[in-house]
């Protein structure tokens, strides 16, 4: 099979409002696929329906073959996941928030020290295993995360607005691995705001606006149609449209729940 | 699934013994419940006492049933938790790990119930300090913590059920005025039903604290336990810890 994820007029509505409206998409296995879109326009709602987070109200997702609503553990199984928000259990260390994710994972314990020791390395937050995470900057909360989606070897990686609020060091480290991540063979889904990094780590990105899948091309290709110089910025107003995204007036018809 | 369990139960676990005023509460909480509550007998004369509480001292009457009714403020503890998980993301992350979900529902009506069990040392300590004398049969404590466990876990479940479709913090506060006030006073667990009126003698009857209370009062009076509230507790138990394992499937929402 040559598609890590398949979408089919994938639909999800919060009461009257539709987040997102009959997306259909193909990702090929190895792919770095970008997700783009304004805000609001309901690229965290598509991730959250291929992870099995929230179901959809209709539409079919297949993450590596297995049907997201009925064999959303076997989905489970083989992705890792990337929230905009980086949660960790502040009061346990880096090395026991490992722990205990690894074991969810069904990681064996012995396993499971190896590849902490080597993830903790390889992301440079060896020094910091002993502390409580929540006193590590946002940054180490970063990499501290990757170092636990990746304990799981993930296929199929999802990524939500991975590099918002860091400094360009940190940045531009985590670019640097998502490309090696991508070159040991996962597949990677991210969003992103910043078009330069969509641009220069994704093989193709689709563009979301109000819910509606606009494109879904290269980046070379979309920004060819454009003309010469054109930028993907360029790309993301000609589709999206300057109107800036005001969401109070979607919200008094589907509140957000949450925070 | 049992090493999901175990990780979530132990993380729980960890989670909050770490935090100090967690802590500092499990200890003063019962110890203020005892001394303030139990005290205010201490001038009645003890003819009266042991006529209705059929012991002198009513911290000995008082013992089991502040026991019973703190093992249902651990279901609060328990769907507090898991809102916290939900509202800062938590749960989220681990949804998306192949724990199944009935994990996610045991790992916090254990973690609870472990944290409720602190109480029993302490409150018995207490108790020795004011004076009350136990006779240390062993099945009767051994029968008596069995209850307790079986009621906190039955408890913390039925929180938890109530919980797995919120995430407003407000809920469990709500829920636990709605249930914990009304089980503790229609229990033996603070005076002895034979005061009641006849309609709440009869909720009396069925609540699980009642039973909670009368192993225990086993144990302080130094009476054979009577098996029959144990076998109660137990059906109290796997029946709500069955209904919300099958319901988690369903219910259980990352946020
Ligand atoms: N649980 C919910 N209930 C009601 N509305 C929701 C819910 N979740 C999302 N929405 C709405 O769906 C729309 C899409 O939200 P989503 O989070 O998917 O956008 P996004 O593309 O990720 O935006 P951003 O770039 O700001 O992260 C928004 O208008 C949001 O208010
Ligand atoms: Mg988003």
């Amino acid at each position: 099979m040559e598609y890590s994820i398949i979408a089919d007029k994938l639909t999800k509505k919060f009461g009257d409002f539709t987040a997102d409206n009959a997306i259909s998409l193909k990702v090929k296995k190895g792919e770095i696929f970008g997700i783009l879109g304004p805000n609001g326009a309901g690229k965290t709602t598509l991730i959250s329906m291929l992870t099995t987070l929230i179901k959809p109200t209709s539409g079919h997702a297949y993450v590596l073959g297995h049907d997201v609503i009925k064999d959303a553990l076997e989905v489970r199984k083989s992705i890792g996941v990337i929230t905009e928000k980086v949660t960790m259990y502040p009061p346990l260390t880096a090395e026991e928030n490992l722990m205990f994710f690894g074991r969810l994972y069904g990681i064996s314990r012995k396993e499971l020290e190896e590849k902490i020791n080597e993830g903790l390395e390889e992301f440079q937050l060896s020094k910091f295993r002993k502390r409580p995470v929540g006193t590590f900057s946002l940054g180490m909360k970063r990499r501290l995360d990757l170092v636990r989606v990746l304990l799981n070897e993930p296929k199929v990686f999802f990524l939500d607005e991975p590099t918002v609020g860091l400094d360009p060091i940190t940045v531009s480290f985590i670019k640097k691995k998502i490309r090696d991540i991508n070159k040991r063979g996962s597949t990677i889904i991210l969003t992103t705001h910043i078009m330069q990094d969509a641009d220069e780590l994704s093989h193709r990105v689709a563009l979301i606006d109000h819910g509606n899948l606009m494109a879904c091309d290269t980046p070379k290709n979309l920004k060819k149609k454009l003309g010469k110089n054109a930028t993907l910025e360029n790309v993301f107003i000609h589709y999206a449209g300057e109107e800036l995204r005001d969401e109070t007036e979607k919200m008094s018809i589907a509140p957000r729940r949450g925070m | 699934m049992i090493k999901e369990t175990w990780a979530l139960f132990i993380r729980e676990v960890k989670k909050t013994f770490r935090n100090k005023a967690v802590v500092a509460m499990m200890v003063v909480q019962p110890i203020m419940w005892l001394v303030f509550f139990g005290s205010s007998f201490s001038h009645v004369p003890s003819s009266f006492l042991s006529s209705f509480f059929n012991t002198t001292n009513y911290i000995a009457f008082l013992l089991p049933g502040e026991l019973a009714a703190s093992m249902i403020f651990v279901g609060m503890f328990s769907s507090m938790s898991m809102i916290q998980d939900k509202r800062f993301g938590f749960l989220k992350r681990i949804l998306v790990t192949k724990a199944p979900k009935e994990s996610i529902f045991f790992g916090k009506v254990f973690g609870a119930s472990t944290r409720g069990l602190l109480s029993i040392p302490i409150m018995m300590l207490v108790s020795l300090a004011f004076g009350v004398v136990f006779h240390w049969n062993i099945l009767s404590l051994v029968v008596w913590i069995l209850g307790l466990l079986l009621l906190g876990v039955g408890m913390a479940s039925i929180y938890s059920i109530i919980t797995m479709r919120s995430n407003d913090w407000q809920t469990p506060g709500v829920v636990s005025n709605l249930i914990n006030l009304p089980l503790m006073f229609s229990s033996t667990a603070l005076f002895p039903s034979t005061i009641f009126p006849g309609w709440m003698r009869d909720i009396s009857s069925v609540n699980p604290l009642s039973f909670a209370a009368g192993l225990g009062r086993s144990f302080v009076l130094n009476t054979p336990p009577n098996f029959l509230f144990l076998l109660y507790l137990v059906i109290f138990c796997f029946l709500f810890l069955g209904i919300g394992a099958f319901l988690s499937r369903e219910w259980l929402k990352a946020e």
